[in-house]
């Protein structure tokens, strides 16, 4: 057969063939490929021939062979005693090779391995997760098409101090679409609670729904995008009594049935027929009603709105404004709304103003859920979190890369480039770093539902939002070259003669000053945290442990839906008449509470003005006094009644009248909100609120229907059955409305909700603080303890006592640790001062608080220094020394 | 060991191998093929064959020496085993058995 020197087949076809074929097979495949290519050529042509070799070489990337050539990656040590097998030169094959020796590594150091997986997978989870709960605040009504010109109308209520409201008077919405030509759309938001009854249901089903119903006009759904399921919006809403509930609330009200034309009652007064279906809420929104009731059945049920001189707490606004509108000069023209429906005096007062939908969720002064700046916060402490990993990561490989620097040697002179060797340490890093990531799905998984619950968000991971993905696939490349690249570049860097002689000390692997920073400002953080956490619970047990200056304990509050005198007196009745109930009052709210707080003007005696200051109102029976313990300084109790007849004052509201004996007040009529009544005694001051606010001005009267919780004193002995007969009474008496029952000291609590969620999330920052200081001391100690191995040898043949050596240790740590407390101590007062500032009655900050922060941090510094000290003093000195 | 069935196409390499008796190998028998069967035949299928083909038994296969032809690489010469000519018999007589019931070839 005739050769053709020149006439080869491609050679980058040839190429191709070397990497597709296995190389066991290589020999003769290729062959028979030259041998059917020469013979091809002869036949058709030089050309024809190579096109046809090229398409033979594709036709190898069959599966048989493909499976083969990735056997033989991990097969070819086998194969390299039979003759005719090819060696691969491959890059995987050197990459397997790296996975062994990362994997011996981990293997031989598990203690090491552990600790950097732990802190990697503590960093990442909270990385994670804090990166969800931020993308989910910004998240916030972005889902709206039009959200950029969408915006609620505020009110600025200027008095003595400015208070901002997020709620408008009623009659705002349609005052802003008639007067302004800027507002192409406008719609009313009115909220409220209530039982939903289904009158059609064999068992008389009651629902409560967390987020309430919310009259709208129809306008709302065409500014807003909450889809319906079908039908035209418009129609849906706007005749009276008709409701829009959501395909979950269809559900679970009317299950298995179609919902439209289906009724329930609301508050067992106002039927409602369900006229369309919307599609379930999402996540990101803040309205979280799921029943939207036709607005023009407002003015039968709530008739009291209709007015400007009252904002109610439920009562928003929503415009949509015109295309191209200048937001400036449209405030400005707002002006407008309070000179032309307020007398010059309220137009003074009442300013309103315009909020960007987009800026509802984060505007605290709009009663907004989070601030900007808490979202900053929490990134930089993710930021700092994950740094402090990596940094731990690194201090811990350096230090054991002094143990390896043998390894780096022999592969130095054995030809390691640099590199490869970089290489193989960044794939060490990876497997330590996707190992904790698996734990961190695992964990970001487990933990979501309570940080849900803690922040009261409803985070969820959404694959179908490739943000998160995205973060969590960067965030991992981040780390595996942040934490693998500086040991990597140290490592590869050595100089393979000092390496392998074991000259390499401290200045070879440097920094050892940024570790020493590093772990004060750990350090510094972590007992910030410490005194913080240390004080507010302090502070939170005064809150629930000090005298208020009324009873709490044993009482058990039940709700009153309808506020009658016939509903009272027969609750009353049964109420009484139970085993285990030793007092019974019927009143607003008990003498401390969140909600039932109102404030208005006093008028009193002959005086003709009314008192600048304004004065609070309790309604309560007769019972009120004893139930809670109050105690009468002058005077009488109230007579029964069930109208405003007669005031009680408190010693504070007498002060403030500017009365100098108690006494002399008595007897003397009051107006109050309006309501003419005799002054017939004077009580001592009680905490009407939380320890924030100072004690006010206070008054308390009879007047049946706002008696909207019945308190109970029930005696000690058996609790459960006198609740359980509670609710059976109560159910018959309302047997339309759904029971609850709270004590008195868990609705106390309510008051202390946030300083809760503050202390808890301190609670978590300061144990992930020092956890990540602990593996940083950890990473340092292990450093110098292999820094220091001669050192200590040395010393040991020389005399030095065990003692002295930990010592050696401790005094470096110790420095670190009071460095730390130094900077800590001074932040931690100015910052619990503001705290406890904002309380006016609070505890004292006094010097045990820091003395207990810093005992604390060093224990656990100690029992993180001890163990790898006391194993580096005990070593045998003839070890450290011999290989001189 | 259990009975292995052969495809169309790896009968057709074993009967090539069968047939070309002495130094068959991958290019030989695909050129055998595309004579006789008059269809294209790829040297991977031919190969992919022949490896199944021994892994089952019905062939063996050593390396020849080597030739100044084809780049001096070696051949691996197939040999057909004694198994592999009896399922080729085997074959060959079910097929007979059913072409003797055909008496008349049926038309399309």
């Amino acid at each position: 057969m005739k050769t053709h020197r020149h006439n080869e087949p491609p050679l980058w076809a040839d190429k191709l063939f070397r990497a597709l074929c296995p190389p066991e097979l290589f020999e003769e495949l290729q062959g028979d490929l030259q041998e059917q290519f020469e013979m091809d050529a002869d036949r058709f042509g030089l050309a024809a021939a190579r096109q046809m070799y090229l398409s033979e070489v594709l036709k190898f990337a069959k599966p048989y062979f493909l499976k083969k050539r990735i056997l033989s990656l991990y097969a070819f040590k086998r194969s390299k005693s039979n003759a005719y097998h090819i060696k691969p030169t491959s890059p995987l094959a050197m990459l397997q090779n790296y996975f062994t020796v990362a994997r011996r590594n981990l293997t031989r150091h598990p203690s090491y391995s552990v600790i950097n997986i732990l802190g990697l997978v503590l960093g990442m989870t909270c990385a994670i997760l804090i990166f969800s709960l931020v993308h989910y605040h910004l998240s916030f009504e972005k889902f709206h098409s039009k959200a950029d010109r969408i915006y609620r109308v505020t009110t600025d209520l200027h008095n003595e101090t400015v208070s901002k409201y997020g709620t408008v008077p009623q009659p705002t919405g349609a005052a802003m679409r008639d007067d302004y030509s800027f507002v192409e759309k406008s719609s009313m938001l009115i909220s409220f609670g209530g039982t939903i009854s289904i009158p059609s249901s064999s068992s008389h089903a009651k629902f409560k729904e967390p987020g309430g119903v919310a009259y709208v006009e129809p306008a709302f759904f065409e500014i807003m995008d909450f889809p319906m399921v079908g039908g035209e919006v418009r129609a849906m809403l706007s005749g009276p009594n008709a409701a829009v509930i959501t395909e979950k609330l269809a559900e679970k009200f009317f299950p298995g049935q179609n919902a439209v034309g289906k009724r329930f009652r609301l508050d067992n007064k106002t039927d409602f027929t369900v006229t369309g279906i919307m599609q379930n809420l999402p996540e990101n929104t803040d309205f979280r009603h799921e029943i939207f009731l036709s607005y023009s059945t407002i003015s039968q049920t709530q008739p009291w709105l209709n007015t400007w001189g009252g904002i109610y707490s439920g009562t928003q606004a929503f415009v949509l404004l015109k295309q191209g509108t200048d937001v400036a000069k449209a405030r400005q023209a707002m002006a407008g709304v309070s000179t032309k429906y307020y007398n010059a005096k309220d137009a003074k007062v009442f300013r309103f103003g315009l909020q960007p939908l987009l800026q509802m969720h984060m505007d605290q002064e709009y009663g907004g859920s989070v601030a900007k700046s808490q979202l900053l916060a929490l990134s930089f402490i993710a930021a700092f979190i994950i740094i402090t990993a990596c940094v731990n990561f690194i201090n811990l490989a350096t230090a054991q890369a002094l143990g390896r620097s043998k390894e780096i040697g022999v592969r130095k002179v054995m030809g390691s480039m640099r590199g490869q060797l970089f290489w193989q340490f960044i794939t060490e890093t990876a497997l330590i770093t996707v190992v904790a990531f698996v734990l961190v799905i695992g964990l970001a998984y487990v933990a979501l539902p309570f940080m849900n619950q803690m922040l009261s968000t409803r985070v969820t991971f959404d694959l179908k939002d490739a943000s998160q993905p995205l973060f969590i696939v960067g965030l991992l490349l981040v780390v595996i070259f942040v934490s693998g690249s500086y040991p990597g570049l140290i490592l590869a860097g050595f100089q393979p003669i000092r390496a392998l002689k074991g000259k390499l000390s401290q200045r070879d692997v440097g920094g050892f000053s940024v570790r020493k920073g590093l772990v004060v400002t750990q350090f510094a953080i972590s007992q910030t945290l410490l005194i913080g956490t240390i004080v507010v619970t302090s502070q939170m047990r005064f809150n629930s442990e000090a005298d208020m200056g009324f009873k709490r304990d044993a009482i058990v509050m039940l709700p009153v839906p309808e506020t009658s005198a016939t509903k009272i007196s027969a609750l009353r009745a049964r109420i009484t008449g139970l085993p285990g109930v030793e007092q019974v009052a019927f009143c607003q709210a008990p003498p401390a509470s969140t909600n039932g707080n109102f404030d208005t003007g006093i008028r009193y005696a002959a005086r003709a003005e009314g008192e600048k200051w304004p004065i609070f109102v309790k309604h309560g029976d007769p019972g009120y006094l004893p139930m809670f313990g109050l105690q009468l300084v002058a005077g009488r109790n109230l007579a029964e009644s069930d109208t405003v007849r007669e005031y009680l004052l408190n010693e504070m509201a007498v002060k403030k009248l500017g009365v100098r004996h108690v006494e002399e007040v008595l007897g003397k009529n009051a107006n109050i909100n309006g309501k003419e009544g005799i002054i017939v005694g004077v009580i001592k001051d009680f905490h009407s609120a939380s320890f924030r606010q100072k004690i006010e001005p206070l008054c308390i009267t009879t007047r049946v229907d706002q008696y909207e919780t019945c308190a109970i004193k029930i005696s000690a002995r058996n609790v459960p059955a006198t609740l359980a007969a509670f609710e059976k009474n109560w159910n018959e008496v309302n047997p339309e409305y759904i029971y609850s029952y709270q004590f008195l000291d868990e609705h106390l609590k309510a008051f202390y909700e946030n300083d809760r969620l503050i202390l808890q999330l301190m609670w978590l920052f300061a144990a992930i603080a020092i956890f990540i200081g602990c593996l940083g001391l950890y990473g340092l100690i292990s450093f110098m303890a292999a820094q220091k191995t001669k050192e200590i040898g040395v010393r040991k043949t020389l005399g030095a006592g065990v003692g002295s050596i930990i010592w050696l240790f401790g005094r470096q740590f110790a420095q670190l640790l009071v460095v730390a407390f130094l900077i800590a101590a001074p932040v931690g007062w100015w910052l619990m001062d503001k705290y406890l500032a904002d309380f006016k009655y609070h505890i004292d900050l006094n010097a045990a608080v820091f003395v207990a922060a810093a005992g604390i941090s060093f224990m656990i510094a100690i029992l993180t220094v001890g163990y790898r000290s006391i194993r580096a003093a005990l070593m045998n000195p003839v070890k450290a020394l011999r290989s001189e | 060991m259990g009975r292995s069935y052969l495809g169309e196409f790896e009968e057709l390499v074993l009967l090539a191998v069968t047939v070309i008796a002495t130094g068959a190998y991958g290019v030989a028998i695909a050129e055998e093929l595309r004579q006789r069967a008059n269809r294209t035949i790829s040297l991977s299928a031919v190969h992919i064959a022949l490896y199944r083909l021994e892994e089952k038994g019905y062939v063996t296969s050593e390396m020849g020496g080597a030739t100044l032809s084809r780049g001096g690489r070696r051949k691996r010469l197939f040999t057909v085993t004694a198994a592999g000519r009896q399922i080729l018999a085997e074959i060959q007589q079910v097929r007979s058995q059913f072409w003797n019931e055909i008496i008349v070839i049926p038309q399309p």
